[in-house]
């Protein structure tokens, strides 16, 4: 009933059948899209013995899903208006846990409820809202909601603040969502995929009569390279930039229209509380504080966005709204060290007149076939907590489309790290590094580690710390780059975390662009303008929310960076 | 006779009480550590070595002050080799930075492997190739046994090259069996442990028969201790009075100044002030979002971005030189971002911050300022130093009429 009027302008179902003979082209799939919908296709298509192709214009997860709040949450927020997007959240957040338990750390929450009339009268309705949610709480190993008097609150987290009624506590679950998507696609890669990171698809060629989807034409961004790939099928999971990609194929941009909704966050330079904490701003939305890895993350902002997608930058403007409606809460966060901002674009379900926050968080899988290109799909919509679940749906379009037979596994079969469980300390002894770097190094990568260790006892340059902040070693960045698809530093701060602590990269960048630079055979000069770009793109996200430590660091860094690189890119003729 | 007070102890702290004592004022200087001083690593610029314009010498009192220093050396055509993979310019540098462009034409200038954070031979070797060829030189990296006790993998470079000052002979043998390992070389690249209070640069390289020297390196490095040996030797000698401590309050009082300390309690009082602070990389001016501590909604006072680091009264900072910082139209301060990061013609507001001071190095009665405190200015060492001159000028001029 609720999507009815959504479904004249995108229907489910195609008008005529479409049944493309597999092996007569180059591959079955084209996915466009290294986001967490994108190879979680990809994976799953291959799971299922699909030939598949991705292309990922600049790198994985380089818009929405490594600038998500980092949660596989359990959709609390949708759980009156869409229930089945709670279900589904829990249910797949339960799935993930299954396939990448390396990846998952628990985020209790906390939510206060302040001492007003009308906090007072909704306190038994939040009770009652959070009753049904501990319904769907078993699918996730989540434990039930608390009620807490303000007492209870303050001794939990002391550095709660306000006149309060009470709140209560409820449980969620932390994600890398970089890890995720490196994860999966590493995955569908080992299994047989091409995975092809800053390679942008220009063109998909379509048959003139049957409008029939025939291949892509692709450019790498880096070297200019160009091919063509004949395939059947072609998946959009641009997220944000799907219209964009629709275009590609000669169709109208609106056949596959978002809303597209910025979204930031703030970076704080330790964990400054053991909860997250639920709060409000100026404007009544609901943001929180959360210790995120080992860091606290405030998020987020929900805005129409038009700008270039390729560039996504917070303002000053969004940090202070945030940190405004946090700090009625939590105030330490006034005079915490914000050491970066994450800036990334929702791919929402378009709808015109909701306000962002109201805009239903349910993804549809679009059959291009309604609009005169069969064998064309787009994935609109979705969360980083249901990704495997959409990726499912559009693959069992794909193995009707194909005639596969074959079941999905996505939500059994390990990904990448989860394969075994790792004895940390035993791994801290015989490399003989940083008990630290050893519990970092095994977050990130689960049983991967044991290559990257193996390779530190063959070569014990490996063990050398690069990045002191997260910490990072050298094996992990060569790792990174030879089989995990990073392409420069940003590819290796994405993966690692390398750099964005709150040094700003001032100990790390200069050594670890040599060590990608040997590794990906850029020249000198190349190493150091990639060493200022990343430096530089890094300080653009720490600008917005200088306070005096970071500002005198990163005056710092200038000054270093002055001294050992000098200007990293040419005057201005 | 009248008395400047100068506060701060780095190029421009230093040189303004060289300049001064020579234009015969009475000086104390009241300083709490080097600042950015100690990034320059030895390396000695008047504009900064990697933007575009045309070269600059110093004034004759900011040569006879480097002279007099005893630690910069003069030389033309000085190429110096940066961890980041440059080889780059120099007005002067630390002796014991190596000169890459005093090489003999094909000479072999080998970097020995040292396990330590932030030395990496083989890296640094292969950024080095390139640079190093237009020269006409090679590089090559070589096993090398310079750590003699397991600490020395992680203390600090200067604390290693106060170690490598106390026991050069064994330095001495271990960079002679690296050398001898191989073809023989021009030159050998080291980090800046090569001595603090003295050079093991020279006594080294006759022994090895080859120019042994350092790389510049920034944060951490030797520079710091270096310097304020330098700087002490110096004022020591001129018997310029120093006094090391946290100024907590500057206080005018009549016509002249009050610096004080609260613990313990301390006070210099002196006809003249003149701040040599530094910048914000140094602590001297901080910038300050109205909004960090603020209540509810609001800051709690309206106060631009900038201030002292110690707080003085009618102080006019500026972010970019050209202009005051006011209040502005925003209560929540200036929008930094717009200018986050250096381009090749314009350094970014966080280099450039600091006291409003147009026209002349005064700012106030009987107040001067030098060096990266004030606003637009510096960030080289030899900027700090002829802007140090130039205040010292106008002190004199005013103290002694």
């Amino acid at each position: 009933m609720r999507h009815e009027w959504y479904k004249r302008f995108m229907p489910g179902t195609p008008r005529s059948p479409f049944s493309p003979q597999r092996g007569s082209q180059d591959v079955d799939v084209v996915v466009i899209g290294g986001g967490v919908n994108g190879v979680g296709v990809a994976r799953d298509a291959t799971l299922r013995g699909l030939k598949v192709a991705l292309f990922e214009r600049n790198d994985l997860a380089f818009g929405a899903s490594g600038n998500s709040s980092g949660m596989i949450h359990g959709g609390v927020r949708y759980l009156s208006s869409d229930p089945e997007v709670t279900e589904a959240s829990c249910r797949d957040s339960g799935h993930i846990q299954q396939i990448a338990p390396h990846l998952l750390f628990r985020i209790p929450f906390l939510m206060p409820l302040e001492n007003t009339p009308r906090q007072k009268a909704l306190f038994p309705l939040v009770d009652a809202f959070f009753t049904a949610y501990d319904d769907y709480q078993p699918l996730k190993r989540g434990k039930p909601h608390t009620r807490l008097t303000p007492e209870e609150l303050r001794a939990l987290e002391p550095g709660i603040s306000g006149d309060l009624i009470g709140g209560i506590s409820f449980d969620e679950w932390g994600i890398d969502g970089a890890r995720l998507c490196v994860a999966n696609a590493i995955d569908a890669k080992e299994r047989g995929a091409t995975i092809r990171v800053g390679t942008t698809v220009d063109r998909i060629e379509r048959d003139t009569h049957s409008g029939q989807v025939a291949a892509v034409r692709y450019t790498d961004r880096r070297t200019g390279e160009r091919g063509r790939l004949t395939t059947s099928v072609v998946v959009n999971a641009t997220g944000a930039w799907s219209p964009l990609t629709t275009s590609m194929s000669g169709l109208p941009p609106e056949r596959s229209r978002v809303r597209p909704g910025k979204g930031i966050h703030l970076v704080y330079d330790r964990r400054l509380s053991n909860y997250a904490i639920a709060g409000k701003t100026i404007d009544g939305r609901a943001i929180f504080i959360e210790p995120w890895q080992n860091m606290s993350v405030v998020g987020t902002t929900d805005d129409d966005y038009y700008g270039d997608l390729d560039n996504v930058r917070a303002t000053s403007e969004e940090v202070r709204y945030l940190e405004q409606g946090i700090a009625r809460v939590f105030p330490a966060v006034r005079s915490a060290r914000l050491i970066g901002t994450w800036a990334g674009v929702r791919p929402t379900l378009y709808a015109f007149g909701p306000n962002e926050d109201a805009l239903s968080r349910d993804h549809r899988v679009v059959d291009h076939a309604n609009h005169g290109a069969p064998g064309m799909y787009s994935m609109i919509g979705g969360k980083l907590a249901s990704y495997r679940l959409f990726s499912e749906e559009m693959v069992d379009v794909l193995s009707g489309v194909f005639k596969l037979g074959t079941r999905c596994q996505s939500h059994q079969l390990k990904l990448p790290g989860a394969e075994a469980d790792v004895n940390e300390s035993a791994l801290r002894e015989s490399l003989g590094i940083d008990a630290m770097a050893v519990r970092r190094l095994t977050y990130r990568h689960g049983a991967r580690s044991l290559p990257i260790a193996d390779a530190m006892q063959s070569d014990p340059r490996g063990k050398r710390i690069v990045c002191p902040c997260e910490p990072v070693t050298e094996a992990e960045i060569r790792h990174s780059v030879r089989h995990e698809l990073a392409q420069d530093l940003h590819g290796v701060a994405r993966r690692t975390r390398l750099g964005l602590g709150p040094c700003g990269g001032m100990r790390c960048a200069i050594r670890a662009g040599q060590i990608v630079g040997e590794e990906l055979g850029w020249s000198p000069k190349q190493t150091i303008q990639e060493t200022g770009s990343f430096l530089e793109k890094l300080a653009q996200t720490r600008a917005v929310g200088l306070g005096p430590a970071q500002a005198h660091q990163d005056a710092l860094l200038m000054a270093h960076v002055q001294s050992q690189l000098g200007h990293t890119k040419e005057p201005p003729a | 006779m009248s008395h400047l007070l100068i506060l701060g102890a780095g190029a421009a702290g230093t040189a303004a009480a060289y300049h001064a004592h020579a234009r015969g004022l009475r000086v104390t200087v009241v300083h709490a550590a080097p600042g950015s001083t100690a990034l320059s690593s030895g390396a000695f610029d008047i504009r900064p070595w990697d933007s575009p314009g045309p070269a600059r010498a110093l004034s004759e009192s900011g040569q006879a002050f480097l002279e007099r220093l005893g630690y910069w050396r003069s030389a033309t055509n000085l190429r110096l080799a940066t961890l980041g993979g440059r080889l780059r310019p120099a007005y002067a540098c630390d002796p014991r930075l190596l000169n890459w462009s005093a090489m003999p034409q094909g000479a072999l200038i080998v970097v020995p492997r040292v396990n330590r954070p932030n030395w990496d031979a083989d890296l640094l070797c292969r950024a080095l190739a390139e640079p190093a060829a237009a020269l006409g030189l090679r590089v090559e990296a070589r096993d090398a046994n310079l750590l003699l006790k397991s600490d020395e993998v992680s203390i600090t470079d200067s604390e290693l090259a106060a170690r490598w000052e106390a026991n050069p002979d064994w330095v001495g043998a271990q960079l002679h069996a690296c050398l001898s390992s191989g073809a023989s070389a021009g030159g050998l690249l080291l980090g800046p442990w090569l001595g603090l209070q003295r050079s093991l640069a020279p006594e080294l390289s006759a022994g090895l028969g080859c120019s042994v020297g350092e790389v510049v390196c920034t944060i951490g490095s030797s520079a710091g201790p270096r310097f304020e040996a330098a700087r002490d030797q110096l004022l020591g000698s001129l018997g310029i009075a120093t006094d090391v401590g946290w100024v907590d309050a500057v206080v005018r009082e009549g016509n002249g100044w009050v610096l004080r300390t609260e613990s313990p309690h301390r006070e210099w009082r002196g006809d003249g002030l003149l701040l040599a602070c530094g910048g914000i990389a140094s602590g001297g001016v901080v910038f300050h979002r109205p909004d960090t501590n603020a209540g509810e909604d609001l800051p709690p006072t309206l106060e631009p971005s900038l201030r002292m680091g110690i707080a003085i009264e009618g102080m006019t900072m500026s972010l970019d030189g050209d202009r005051p910082l006011d209040l502005g139209g925003s209560i929540h301060g200036a929008d930094i971002e717009r200018h986050a990061w250096p381009q090749p013609y314009a350094p970014a507001l966080l280099q450039t911050a600091g006291v409003w001071a147009p026209n002349s190095p005064s700012c106030g009665e009987h107040l001067w300022v030098a060096g990266d405190a004030r606003a637009g200015r510096a960030r080289t060492t030899g900027e700090a130093v002829e802007s140090a001159i130039a205040a010292v000028e106008l002190a004199a001029r005013a103290l002694t009429q």
